[in-house]
């Protein structure tokens, strides 16, 4: 593959301390995505999925080993420097959807830009366009209890394309969802990838797994196959 | 995002649980409220005041014939008929204070006459007063028909009268008065004049008649008529008195000289009345008094603002805190969207800014509305000032910002990752 990767993983360790335990959640993972990639991350539970995901999504950082993020080294980043990096480059999709209860569909998707600093005109514009998109212009002044749980996702689908991203990051996405609904994202979700969106998701199920390009398996915090 | 915006985000944060809101203000709306009204009330007793020193005119001074303590030895000359209990000013001090205090320019007897006036057949509560032609001069207080007495009614000792405004409305109603004559005791006068309306409350530490329900009768004749003794029945005894003057108004040449003329009259007026019956009343010490009273009610004031702003805040402090706990997931998220550790600080702040700053502006409105009830159920004179507004206000915002800090930093610093968890 010619393009630089969006994700360069290597050898990448997370060391959780415990009361002088040590708890080794990832260790030596290596592995890169390139553009345009959908891959899934599965692995039986406790094996270090989620652990990668947060150091994926900078919410955490790595105890050793090198990461990567579309050429930008983040492992000396400040918070800030994480912050802005996080808003700007990747757009998360939450198991449970992760909506703000006092703001409306629009709003929702604004909030990226706004940390971003887009101005507000541009924001909304921006916002409606995402939420058009996701089917949900209808739905664009309610707010999120009045929406059904594919709604829901629907509308952090749009929110987590709002910056337009890098990467994608999914947690599980279809995990609070019936299976009709379920495979409604799921198609969403390929579409995007059609698309040329670069996704990575966690999940446990194999279906979505094998509709993804390429899946990543982690057992015991290390990475069994699938890392390139 | 902006100040305005994180404004915005923060006032639908707070709708989402308005009771709660509501209820978390509730010490900073009572603080508040109290502190606006105590202000409201203590402003308009200054004010009131004020206005009772510029009715009795800023350059006068006031000596009151005090009824002195009976002594035991009295109190045996009392049990003998025909007895006389005799205090006060004389006439012929007042003239003696013109011609030792050269600062004194015009001195005016008052003699309160007890003596009931009549409309017809029908007793009225109006006071009679014995003074003399430079009363109207002295109060600045003007014939709205007629004249004033004259120093002509005085050496003639004419039977003529003027009436106040408000003895004019209850002797004739609105029938004319002109060559009508007034029955005060067993003695008629005529009126000769009708005063403006003067509006003076009867109430704080001066003590002013209402000049309104007053008639006037020349010094001279009163004293005439009727002499100094006035006799006054109290539970069966008959008590006779004698006052040949009740009070005199003393105008001084210059404001300066106010105060250390009073000072020299209380000098002058022990040693000629040992017995101590008198009372020298300088309006401008009554204003340095209340100014007194006011220092030690704004301390007392300001420190049961200090207190409840203190509870309000620490209320505020409380709620807050638990609103972090409840909305780490939020935290998280706004986190994993890109939020910077100083965006959710000023998002939580904001909250507990609005939540001191509405409730200070509800608290305004209360204590503004309480000063109101006071002023209508009590008929104390009140005034809302603006700065007692901005100081309220603004200490309120102020608790909201240092009782916010921590909340926010406790925001601030919740960990992204649980943006990802599952409960
Ligand atoms: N904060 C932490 N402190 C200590 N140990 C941790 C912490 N977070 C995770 N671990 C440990 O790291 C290992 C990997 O955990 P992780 O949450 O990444 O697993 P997972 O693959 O997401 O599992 P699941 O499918 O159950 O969500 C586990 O042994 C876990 O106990
Ligand atoms: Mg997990």
């Amino acid at each position: 593959m010619s393009a630089d990767p969006v994700v360069l993983f290597d050898r990448v360790g997370r060391v959780y301390e415990k009361g002088g335990l040590k708890v080794t959640a990832l260790r030596e993972a290596s592995f890169a995505v390139h553009p345009g990639e959908y891959v899934s991350i599965m692995g039986p539970s406790g094996s270090g999925k989620s652990t990668m995901l947060h150091l994926l999504g900078l919410l955490d950082r790595p105890t050793s080993g090198s990461y990567r993020l579309n050429g930008t080294e983040v492992r000396e980043l400040d918070d800030d420097a994480r912050s802005s990096l996080r808003n700007r480059s990747i757009g998360f999709i939450f198991q449970s959807f992760n909506l703000f209860s006092q703001l409306d569909v629009v709003g929702n998707v604004e909030v990226p830009m706004s940390y971003a600093g887009v101005p507000r005109r541009e924001r909304t514009r921006r916002a409606e366009a995402l939420i058009e998109q996701v089917g949900l212009g209808h739905r664009r002044g309610h707010r999120p209890n009045e929406l059904s749980g594919g709604e829901m996702q629907r509308v952090a689908i749009a929110r987590a394309l709002a910056n337009d991203p890098a990467l994608i990051l999914a947690d599980e996405p279809t995990g609070n969802l019936d299976s009709a609904t379920a495979e409604a994202i799921s198609a969403m979700l390929d579409d995007l990838h059609a698309k040329g969106r670069t996704i990575i998701m966690v999940t446990h199920n194999p279906e979505l797994g094998a509709r993804t390009g390429r899946t990543v398996r982690v057992r015991d915090g290390a990475i069994l196959d699938g890392a390139a | 995002m902006g100040p305005l915006e994180t404004a915005r985000l923060a006032l639908r944060s707070l709708a989402l649980q308005k009771v709660r809101a509501l209820l978390t203000m509730l010490g900073v709306v009572i603080g508040v409220a109290a502190v606006i009204a105590m202000l409201s009330i203590s402003e308009g007793a200054k004010l009131e005041t004020l206005e009772q020193i510029r009715v009795l005119g800023v350059n006068n001074l006031r000596v009151r014939s005090v009824k002195p303590v009976i002594t035991e030895r009295k109190e045996e000359e009392a049990s003998r008929e025909n007895w006389i209990f005799e205090y006060g000013l004389r006439f012929a001090e007042l003239a003696r204070f013109q011609t030792l205090l050269p600062d004194v320019e015009l001195v005016v007897p008052l003699r309160e006459l007890r003596k009931d006036v009549w409309a017809g057949d029908r007793k009225t509560d109006i006071t009679v007063v014995g003074t003399s032609s430079h009363l109207a001069e002295i109060l600045n207080y003007r014939a709205q028909a007629g004249r004033f007495l004259t120093p002509s009614d005085e050496e003639s000792l004419r039977r003529v009268c003027v009436l106040g405004s408000g003895a004019r409305r209850k002797l004739f109603r609105f029938q004319p008065w002109q060559g009508e004559d007034v029955k005060v005791g067993e003695a008629w006068f005529r009126v000769v004049g009708v005063m403006e309306d003067k509006s003076a409350k009867a109430s704080g530490g001066i003590n002013l008649p209402d000049l309104n329900n007053q008639i006037y009768v020349p010094y001279a004749t009163a004293m005439g008529v009727y002499g100094a003794t006035s006799v006054k029945e109290t539970t069966g005894n008959f008590e006779a008195v004698k006052v040949e003057v009740d009070e005199a108004i003393l105008r001084i040449r210059s404001e300066d000289r106010i105060v250390p003329v009073g000072r020299s009259l209380r000098h002058m007026l022990t040693r000629a009345h040992p017995q101590g019956d008198f009372e020298v009343i300088v309006p401008l010490e009554l204003l340095h008094q209340s100014q007194r009273t006011q220092r030690t009610f704004t301390i007392v004031m300001a420190s049961i603002a200090a207190l409840s702003l203190l509870v309000g805040g620490i209320g505020i402090m409380n709620i807050m805190l638990a609103n972090v706990a409840e909305r780490k997931k939020e935290i998280g998220t706004r986190r994993a969207l890109g939020a910077r550790k100083r965006d959710i600080r000023r998002q939580f702040l904001m909250e507990s800014v609005l939540l001191s700053l509405i409730g200070g502006l509800l608290g305004i409105a209360l204590g503004a509305g309480g000063a109101r009830l006071i002023q209508l159920a009590a008929g104390w004179q009140t005034l809302v000032s603006p700065f007692a507004v901005v100081l309220a206000f603004a200490v309120a915002t102020a608790a909201g910002a240092v009782f916010g800090t921590w909340p926010a930093i406790k925001a601030a610093s919740v960990d992204p990752i649980v943006a990802l968890r599952e409960e």
